[in-house]
């Protein structure tokens, strides 16, 4: 039957140039995107497309920092180490303290190509246009902070990753 | 087939896990404070930055200021371990909500707590109570075209905006595919 089939088409690989392959879009640089999809329920982004439901009583907001290539190396170890320095105080400050969310996470977001930074919050209560900005206070409070409140663990960052999984959330 | 040293230039690489550990190393405070300053500080006209929120339909009830505060209270007093009522909160903290650091140290040191455990507590309870009354008190500041941080485009139609979005460069491998070979030990 295979045989039949490939007889017929005459079927051959693709050249590697005719291969369609997933590719990350570039933001545009100096500019605020914002993209705020009210009234609807589920997040392609945090909760994975689920579907509309109007007794779902969650919030949610991202605020993406489009950083750099994969291939960067040393754009990438920056922000590997940025991630790691500000993780505690973004969580101290946009959950311990604000209590803006009960789900507070920030990090690395790894795209097809490109990276970025990225503080997420996940709430029961409304995530308005305020949050947005104690979002961006957070990012600028790390310029005044002072050196001796900078307290992290660098061991997640230099310990070599082991298994397929760890390894590809590096890259 | 099991492939060997499969390397893209945009994609995953094996031994990126060894170079990235070496590179982190290498990293000054220099220069992680001008990156920090080229693609995360919200005032950098170079950076790129996509917030996407998602609302809920349903609307929560407004509820009082001064209830949600007791509310966070009873959980910070519950979670640094010290065991008073919920009643007992509540009715020593009615009043002026500047008065409330006074009056829950003096509640708490009325159950017999070391004092310098609850200084130490009450500073950051302090902190805490400071923040929330800053955000609540807040007036919705006037933020976006005007800024420093360049043009805020609203998108209202997701697929219209990817179109105008330039695409990354296509991944390719670092040598032609037909010089792939089938591994004895494979590392994977």
């Amino acid at each position: 039957m295979t045989r039949i089939v490939e007889e017929t088409l005459s079927a051959k690989p693709l050249d590697f140039n005719q291969v369609e392959t997933t590719r990350s879009l570039i933001l545009p640089t100096g500019n605020f995107c914002l993209y705020r999809r009210a009234k609807i329920l589920g997040t392609k982004v945090v909760l994975e497309k689920t579907v509309p439901n109007p007794e779902n009583i969650n919030s949610g907001l991202e605020y993406y920092c489009q950083v750099c290539s994969t291939t960067d190396a040393k754009g990438r170890a920056c922000l590997q180490l940025l991630a790691q320095v500000s993780r505690e105080k973004a969580f101290d400050f946009l959950r311990t303290k604000l209590q803006l969310g009960y789900l507070v996470w920030s990090g690395v977001r790894d795209g097809v190509s490109m990276k970025g930074y990225v503080p997420s919050l996940i709430s029961l209560r409304t995530l308005d246009i305020e949050s947005l900005y104690r979002v961006r206070d957070l990012l600028k409070s790390w310029r005044t902070r002072s050196n001796s409140s900078w307290i992290f663990s660098g061991r997640p960052l230099l310990k070599c990753p082991q298994g397929i999984s760890h390894l590809t959330s590096r890259v | 087939m099991i492939l060997a040293e499969v390397s893209f230039t945009n994609l995953a690489r094996v031994d990126l896990g060894d170079t990235d550990i070496i590179n982190v190393q290498k990293v000054s405070k220099e220069e992680l404070l001008s990156f920090y300053d080229r693609y995360i500080h919200p005032s950098s006209p170079t950076r790129s930055v996509l917030s996407v929120h998602v609302a809920s339909q349903i609307q929560p009830a407004p509820s009082h200021f001064a209830e949600q505060l007791l509310d966070g209270i009873k959980l910070f007093v519950a979670s640094e371990g010290y065991e008073i009522p919920p009643l007992e909160l509540s009715s020593a903290l009615q009043g002026e909500l500047s008065t409330v650091p006074q009056k829950l140290y003096a509640l708490i040191m009325s159950k017999g707590y070391d004092k310098a455990r609850v200084e130490v507590s009450m500073a950051k309870g302090t902190e805490i109570l400071k923040a929330q009354t800053e955000m609540n008190g807040i007036v919705h500041r006037v933020e976006g075209n005007g800024s420093k941080g360049g043009k805020e485009i609203r998108i209202t139609d997701p697929g219209a905006f990817k179109k105008t979005l330039k695409v990354d460069i296509k991944p390719m491998p670092v040598q032609p595919l037909e010089t792939f070979y089938e591994s004895s030990s494979p590392k994977l």
